[in-house]
């Protein structure tokens, strides 16, 4: 099967095995933060859903010989998905109902640990049973349905009997019809499918209603007509915030003008939280950014009009684009730094918390590759290897004796998908601001060199345009840092580059180039270490080049 | 029966802490006991008699690979493991 569908395949797997986890904890303990995750993370594996369908009928599609055994496991990765993702849909249907629940008075935490046993359990043989074919492993995962169905029918005799006995009454009329009514709003949910797949059908793009809604209400209260072309969504997977991004042709209500608009909608807090940043980035550095045409904010999600952008994305021209073109876009980029970090210049040290940021990321990085953050320490003879958390927090401590000298407003998430090159107009353009702050600019630049050291693509080519894309950012930053007498740019760019190395390992699958970024990491946090033990000063702190040969 | 223990340790180094790495093992090949550890064991190797020794090297472009081996069967536990039977 294709690499793409293989990868979403797992990382939805694995998005929906924690999000069981994360119900699990909930049903013991409710947080309502952890509510907030859950919902965060249900929007990014409905993304994941559509995105593997595209991927499945697009391969299938695109396929000519594709013989029966191929097709069958295409259609198996779809089925697997969409009931994955109703799985998923579950755990949040029932950590919605424990808000009903009374917290003082709740059992709830201990009826359910056997069958949660049992489904975590089966939910974490589905990976390897469809990997290797395994026969008698998916029979195991089958019957755990009729296991559940016995377990639930003696949870429930066992309710009813209790209730009898204590009220002298038929309890069990009345928790059957509570049931019923379940059974009943279920098909309600079924019914909103079939509705929206009939959208589907028509648009040729999966929307849900909601959002086909607010599409419409965005455009009218933005002056456009609530009729639209060319509707063009999809699922953005780049950002990976959960967000949905779509194009689309719209025309003006009074002078009927047909523009492209891009139309993104998502929750309430985001939308809201780009908005506040884009209007921000146009008062600082106009033209910058994209701008905004229309804001609709009636419900829980909310929906932005922005203008589209017709470059292309950074990361795209630097894997195709000839080499010249991709030096003058480097350039285009550098000069637009100099000029927008010359401009919010801002006196005064900043605390740096790269440290920080790598370990509220530990929990996620665990999920996907398990023996990352040891710890435990090893031993080589008379050599003592730390344990990486107890590596982490050495660093976090050191961090403090160089702050970065001065704040610039710094982009946030820099990765090149996020960064647009016109190539007509020779222009720069940055899209996904949402974690713009004023900062260290080196956090910038190392998210920039590591997103391309990250690209998973390994013919010589690519990595060579890789290598000297980081060179060129490299080799720029050591200008500006100099400029702006900078001196411990390089010890604080190991930290931050140490942080984006290990924080980019849980989008990485294969094994062996996630370790290999990991090693980085822990090499360039064990430098940075033994640098401040042998005494020497910050401002000698030196990062080699060949770190970012692959 | 033996139990079966191992140690693994991958990292990125500069040839000098490579060098510090080897010389500790050498030392323990000198000193007749190289000693591995993790959090839950101490895993002891006795060199004692012949062991096998390969050094296996490799360039090939821009790739370069020393691999070092060193292996033996230590005799205790070959006479432990493998008593003489006397069949019935």
């Amino acid at each position: 099967m294709v690499e793409g569908i293989k990868e979403n395949f797992n990382f939805m797997i694995t998005e929906v095995g924690a999000q069981l986890a994360r119900m699990r904890t909930f049903i013991s303990s409710p947080q309502l933060e952890e509510l907030d995750k859950m919902m965060d993370r249900e929007a990014y594996i409905n993304n994941l859903k559509v995105i593997i369908e595209n991927q499945a009928y697009n391969y299938i599609h695109k396929t000519p010989r594709l013989d029966r055994h191929g097709l069958d496991r295409v259609r198996a990765v779809i089925a697997i998905t969409q009931n994955v993702e109703r799985i998923a849909d579950i755990c949040i249907d029932v950590v919605q109902q424990l808000l009903y629940a009374d917290a003082n008075d709740s059992h709830l935490q201990d009826e359910y640990q056997d069958m949660l046993d049992i489904i975590e359990h089966s939910f974490a043989e589905i990976l390897a049973a469809f990997k290797n074919n395994h026969l008698a492993q998916a029979l195991r995962i089958c019957r755990v349905e009729f296991v559940l169905d016995d377990m639930y029918k003696t949870i429930l005799e066992e309710k009813i009997n209790l209730f009898d006995r204590n009220h002298r009454q038929k309890a069990g009329d009345f928790i059957i019809s509570v049931f019923i009514g379940k059974y009943l709003e279920e098909i309600g949910d079924k019914l909103l499918n079939i509705g929206e797949s009939i959208i589907f059908a028509v648009c040729g793009q999966r929307i849900k209603i909601e959002q086909y809604n607010a599409l419409r209400d965005t455009l009218r209260k933005s002056g456009y007509s609530s009729k639209f072309n060319n509707l063009n969504f999809q699922a953005i997977w780049g950002s990976r915030s959960g967000c949905r991004i779509g194009r689309l042709d719209a025309s003006r209500e009074i002078s009927h003008e047909v523009q492209k608009v891009l139309y993104k909608e998502g929750s309430r807090k985001k939308i809201l939280l780009e908005k506040e940043k884009l209007e921000k980035w146009e008062e600082i550095y106009p033209g910058l950014v994209p701008k905004i045409y229309g804001h609709n904010d009636d419900a829980e999600r909310s929906s932005l009009l922005m203008e589209y952008m017709s470059g292309k994305g950074l990361d795209e021209i630097i894997s195709i684009a000839a080499w010249e073109e991709v030096e003058r876009a480097l350039w285009v980029l550098c000069r637009t730094l100099n000029g927008l970090w010359r401009k919010t210049y801002t006196v005064g040290q900043v605390n740096i918390d790269y440290m920080e940021q790598l370990k509220e990321r530990l929990g996620d990085i665990e999920q996907i590759h398990h023996d990352f953050v040891r710890r435990s320490a090893l031993g080589i003879g008379d050599i003592a290897i730390m344990p990486v958390l107890n590596l982490i927090e050495d660093c976090r401590r050191l961090q403090k004796q160089i702050p970065s000298p001065f704040a610039v407003m710094i982009h946030g998430d820099f990765n090149t998908n996020n960064i647009i090159y016109d190539y007509h107009d020779k222009n720069i353009k940055f899209i996904d601001l949402h974690r713009s702050r004023f900062y260290d600019y080196v956090q910038d630049i190392s998210i920039f060199i590591v997103s391309n050291f990250r690209v998973n693509v390994f013919d010589r080519e690519t990595r060579l345009r890789l290598r000297n894309t980081i060179k060129f950012m490299r080799a720029w930053a050591g200008q500006f840092a100099d400029h702006n007498r900078d001196r411990t740019m390089e010890a604080r760019m190991a930290l931050a580059l140490s942080r984006a190395f290990f924080t980019s390992t849980r989008f990485e699958i294969d094994k062996a180039f996630a370790r290999s970024m990991y090693m980085r990491s822990i090499y360039l946090m064990e430098k940075f270490r033994a640098h401040q033990k042998s005494g020497a000063d910050w401002t000698e702190f030196h990062i080699d080049d060949d770190l970012f040969d692959f | 029966m033996s139990s079966d223990k191992k140690f693994e340790y991958e990292s990125l180094q500069d040839a000098g802490s490579i060098g510090t790495f080897l010389t500790a093992i050498t030392e323990g090949m000198n000193n007749g006991r190289v000693l591995l550890s993790t959090a839950d064991e101490h895993i002891e190797f006795i060199p004692r008699g012949l062991l096998r020794f390969l050094v296996k090297a490799r360039k090939k472009g821009a790739e370069n690979k020393i691999t070092l081996k060193i292996a033996w069967n230590s005799k205790e536990e070959i006479e432990i493991a493998k008593p003489l039977t006397v069949g019935r």
